[in-house]
This record gives C-alpha cells, sequence and structure tokens, in this order.
C-alpha cells in the first residue's frame, strides 16, 4: 500500500495544478492507494503512526527536505520503505542526490521501486538525514573523542554532512559524502552571501567546483560551547536544537527509494 | 604545490581551523591553520605558508612551508620551501631544503646515526 504525505504547504492554490497532475500520473501508473494531507489540526506524527497502522508498506513524502525529515524522524524504527515527490527545485537536495529532479518523474520512479538502503545520521535522540550547520562561532566540536576542531574567522561555518555538500566541490568524485559508509564529513565553509553569490554566478554562468576551505572524515562529534553556555545549531536546514549534541552515523538505517540519476 | 594539485586529499585544516589533540589519518592531508597536540598520517602531508604547528610529526612524505614546532619523523622524503620554519628534530630518508629554509634541531637521515648539528647549536 502507497501512502501519500502531503506537507501542509501544499495547501496553498499555485500547487493544485501540480498535485492534480501527480494524482493523475499515480492513478495511472496504478500506485495511487491513499492521500494524506498535513494541516495545523493533525500533527504528521498523527499520520504517519495512523498510516503504519493501517498497513502502509509504502510512505511517500510529497513537499521538500523538511518534510522528507519530518517523515523519516517517524519511521526510521518501522519496516516501510519511503518514497520521495519534490515540489519545487529550491530546498529539494535530498531528492535531487537520490536522482529525483521532477515531480512527475518522481511518480514513474515510485512506480519502479529501485530501493537502496542508506545511514542515517543521528543526533541526540533524533534522526536527520543530511546537514547539521553551524553558525555559532564559539562552538567546538570534538571529533571521534581524539581532537577538538575549533575556527579562528567569525566569517566561516562548520557543517556536517551525511551526503550531499550545498555546493560543488572536487571531493564529489572521490570517497566523499558516501551514504553507505560510516563516516559523516565536516566541512568549513564561508558565510553564504546568498545575493552576492548569486550575482557572481551569473556573471561566471556556472557554479565553480572548488575544494572546500577544510574537510574532515569523522565518525563522532560531540558539539558543545566550551564556556557552558547554550548554543544552536541547524539541523537539515530548518530544526534548530540547543547544545550539547552528540551527533554520529545511526545504527538504523533507511530503506528508500532512488531514481537512475542518483549521486552515490 | 597547491592546495588544488595534492591530489587525493583526505584532510584539509584550513586557514581558519585550529585543531587540538592526536590527530591521525590514513591518506594525504594539507594543514594551512593550526595543529596543537600529534600529528600522524599513512601518506603525504602539506604544510602550508601560514600554517602554524606545535606537534610532534609522522608522515610518509611532507612538504612543509611554514611554521612547526615539534619533532618530525619522515619516513621518506621531506621538502622545506624558503619560508618552512622549524623547531625540533628531523628524521627523513630524504631531504630536500630550499634557500632560507630554517632548522633548529637534529637532522637524523637514511636510518643511521649520522647526527648533524644546526649553526645555531654549535654557535651556543
Amino acid at each position: 500500500m502507497y501512502y501519500y504525505i502531503y506537507d501542509q504547504f501544499l495547501s496553498q492554490k499555485k500547487y493544485d495544478k501540480i498535485l492534480t497532475q501527480i494524482e493523475s500520473k499515480i492513478t495511472d501508473l496504478g500506485i495511487k492507494d491513499r492521500i494524506i494531507k498535513m494541516s495545523i489540526l493533525k500533527s504528521v506524527k498523527e499520520l504517519v503512526t495512523d498510516a503504519i497502522r493501517k498497513g502502509a508498506k509504502n510512505i511517500i513524502a510529497v513537499g521538500n527536505d523538511q518534510t522528507i525529515n519530518q517523515v523519516v524522524n517517524l519511521v526510521a524504527n518501522q519496516e516501510v520503505i519511503v518514497g520521495i515527490i519534490p515540489i519545487d527545485k529550491i530546498n529539494n537536495r535530498i531528492a535531487n542526490f537520490l536522482g529525483i529532479d521532477d515531480p512527475l518523474e518522481a511518480c514513474e520512479i515510485i512506480a519502479a521501486r529501485k530501493v537502496e538502503t542508506i545511514n542515517l545520521g543521528e543526533v541526540n535522540n533524533d534522526y536527520f538525514i543530511n546537514s547539521i550547520k553551524i553558525h555559532d562561532n564559539n562552538l567546538t566540536l570534538n571529533c571521534d573523542e581524539k581532537f577538538k576542531l575549533s575556527l579562528t574567522n567569525k566569517n566561516n561555518l562548520i557543517s556536517i554532512y551525511n551526503f550531499s555538500p550545498e555546493f560543488n566541490t572536487n571531493l564529489n568524485d572521490q570517497n566523499f559524502f558516501n551514504p553507505k559508509d560510516v563516516f559523516l564529513e565536516v566541512i568549513v565553509e564561508r558565510k553564504p552571501n546568498a545575493s552576492l553569490d548569486k550575482f557572481f554566478q551569473s556573471l561566471l554562468k556556472t557554479e565553480k567546483k572548488q575544494l572546500p576551505e577544510s574537510i574532515f572524515r569523522v565518525k563522532k562529534i560531540n558539539i558543545k560551547n566550551p564556556l557552558n553556555k547554550s548554543g544552536s545549531v541547524l539541523v537539515d536546514n530548518f530544526k534548530i536544537l540547543k547544545t550539547p549534541l552528540d551527533i554520529k552515523i545511526s545504527t538504523k538505517k533507511l530503506k528508500i527509494i532512488v531514481g537512475k540519476k542518483r549521486k552515490f | 604545490m597547491s592546495k588544488e594539485n595534492f591530489k587525493d586529499v583526505e584532510t584539509i585544516i584550513g586557514p581558519s581551523v585550529k585543531v587540538e589533540g592526536d590527530f591521525n589519518a590514513d591518506g594525504n592531508v594539507i594543514i594551512e591553520g593550526q595543529m596543537l597536540g600529534s600529528f600522524k598520517t599513512q601518506k603525504s602531508l602539506r604544510v602550508g605558508e601560514e600554517a602554524i604547528i606545535k606537534a610532534a610529526i609522522e608522515a610518509e612524505n611532507a612538504w612543509v612551508g611554514g611554521q612547526i614546532e615539534g619533532n618530525l619523523i619522515i619516513k621518506n622524503h621531506l621538502e622545506l620551501s624558503s619560508k618552512a620554519r622549524i623547531r625540533g628534530d628531523i628524521q627523513a630518508q630524504i631531504l630536500t631544503m630550499e634557500t632560507g629554509a630554517q632548522i633548529n634541531g637534529q637532522i637524523k637521515m637514511n636510518g643511521e646515526d649520522t647526527v648533524f648539528k644546526t649553526m645555531n647549536e654549535e654557535e651556543e
């Protein structure tokens, strides 16, 4: 049984057309079982738990990276397969990495049902799919209980990635950013100045590939403020968590439907 | 040897990063920031001109352009650029130095007991 979880933002009128097209497509493909819509009144937890109780074997997150994170945190301990239908080009990095770019193409990918098992990240008692960003320069990272990493330049930020950095690096061809390995990549990059970066990229036409300022491959990270003050990090680009934090690759794995264009 | 042509890099410690503790790597490493403690890699190390290292270092090969305070054990080839400043003992199979590089410490080569004292030490 296929259960489609629509994110709350899809209730906006501008998404009516694409949702109609998706529903028509999944009907044609014979994979339309139940559609559930998130709302202010019904939490995603209620919806997903109810779907699993009713026998859902495939939970399809329709929305963006945030939708996927919410769904995955609820199904990580269940025997279900997760699929993705990305809406909008922006904020769909996870789908893009898994080889899913277009919502209608995503329906065909779900019907083909090529399943891969990937590692999830774990931060305290939560799961994360791809990234943790540390904008607070006062925080230090204790890595693998062996060395401590801190920043000396406030214009940079530290990011931790499970598999997909948010810029093109020359490292992609190597053994970095593999969702099947036991490593997390810690990267130091320049704090983004969105409008300026876009301006320069438009001049250059294509984004230049470059090595990150710093990169480390680690298995376990503890983040804290050395002065015992509270700090915060951004998980999967939407969830804020307070320090201290213990981060690692989880023993729980995620079964997820992928496309042919996946980047691993 | 620029950062871009240092092939198959495993770790980069950039100019804005300070690492303290025991750092062990299996692959090639670039250090352009600060490293305090001890450092070991099975492959090559590149130390940038702005790097500041206070650590005992072990590597297969090393190219040094910055400051190191600590002993270096390099199994194969150690290259020191004109801006290299080493305060510590060196052990290496092959040593190449550019004019201007400074060593304050003892040098032991080829696994033999031959020890060369630097000019500074002779003056003392």
